[in-house]
């Protein structure tokens, strides 16, 4: 597959994910705390697909072919859409902490997973967005096929590296994340 | 009109302006830009009516009247309401503060605006909820006629102090935000 649109599928299975753990933090702020094996798998997720399967393709490969391309041009844009993987895996890591306490029905831990989510569905959306409009059209024009042949062949590479199956198996863990919130209902 | 009517009239106020803070997020999501006048009418609200003029009533005079009547047993969830009060002014001032670097686009403070932004409706909502459902039913139970009577005489001084008026002019305050965001593009 031509790797922005490798790129974009596996944005496609992040909204999926945020849209679920949206509908998670709504039933939160009504009061109703969905099972914290809901919250362990979410973190699984956005650490293992969404960061390091997916945000490493973009900032190790084609953020620093681009920036290599446009010469400082964009450099200050990479760096905001680095940041917002940094503060994406920040948010992850305060509900990762707070889990354990969060099974226990400690309202800080409740407080910390509620407000991180919301926190963290607001800004992948966004972030989502801006590639998904600017980053990836920018790169379509900038690049040439050699260098998207290039490209094809790290991310074969990330894809050897994590397992073949990995966009396949975190597929499985978002239809899980769902049919545990509609168990819980 | 009766003290708990009064805080439940004000909730839907504010339940209001968290659905526009909630349009307001969409929107930056995705790649839209609500105005700096948007924010600034906002933190003025959050600030006159949610803060000084609901949660006032609440923290000085109706929490203070739970907390003597059942002796200690519900000091814990005051508490807790309390500090989430505090938490919100701590998201707003926040949000105030990341300001002019959203309104000139500076990509990372739009990230940090974001981030606030779903904290802070996310805590809201909850705290919201909680109220309504279990602190205000709970002090309907509790309560005395004689109670309810001398909470009334607080709040309508409140009121005076306010001006009298605050209502309507916080509830056109929202009305305006809502009207900013339809002109969004």
């Amino acid at each position: 597959m031509d790797p922005i649109d490798t790129l974009r599928s596996e944005h496609r299975l992040i909204c999926r994910f945020i849209d679920t753990l949206s509908m998670a933090v709504k039933e939160l702020e009504e009061d109703r705390t969905p099972p914290p094996e809901f919250f362990g798998k979410s973190v699984e997720f956005a650490s293992e697909f969404a960061d390091t399967f997916h945000h490493r393709k973009e900032e190790l490969v084609m953020f620093r072919q681009l920036a290599q391309k446009k010469s400082g041009a964009i450099d200050g844009r990479i760096e905001a859409l680095r940041y917002q993987h940094d503060q994406g895996r920040s948010l992850v890591a305060g509900i990762r902490d707070s889990i354990g306490s969060y099974s226990e029905g400690d309202p800080t831990a409740i407080a910390t997973v509620r407000e991180n989510g919301a926190a963290y569905v607001s800004l992948l959306r966004h972030h989502i967005h801006t590639e998904d409009e600017i980053f990836f059209p920018m790169a379509r024009e900038e690049m040439t096929d050699d260098e998207f042949a290039a490209l094809t062949i790290e991310f074969d590479k990330e894809r050897e590296r994590l397992g073949t199956d990995t966009f396949k198996r975190f597929n499985k863990v978002v239809l899980e994340l769902v049919a545990m919130l509609e168990d819980d209902q | 009109m009766k003290p708990i009517e009064t805080l439940s009239n004000e909730h839907g106020l504010i339940r209001h302006f968290l659905d526009n803070l909630t349009m307001a997020t969409e929107l930056i999501e995705n790649g839209q830009h609500p105005s700096e006048a948007f924010f600034e009418k906002a933190f003025t609200f959050a600030r006159v009516f949610t803060d000084e003029f609901h949660h006032f009533k609440e923290e000085y005079v109706l929490f203070t009247q739970m907390a003597q009547k059942k002796r200690g047993e519900v000091d814990a969830q005051l508490e807790a309401l309390r500090h989430e009060h505090e938490r919100g002014r701590n998201l707003i001032a926040s949000m105030d503060k990341a300001l002019p670097g959203y309104a000139v686009k500076d990509p990372i403070k739009t990230g940090e605006m974001l981030e606030h932004l779903g904290a802070y409706t996310a805590l809201l909502k909850h705290h919201i909820h909680v109220e309504d459902h279990i602190f205000y039913p709970m002090a309907e139970k509790t309560l005395t006629d004689a109670d309810f009577a001398a909470i009334a005489g607080e709040f309508a001084k409140q009121h005076e102090k306010h001006g009298g008026e605050t209502f309507e002019t916080c509830h056109k305050m929202v009305v305006d935000m809502g009207s900013i965001l339809t002109h969004v593009h």
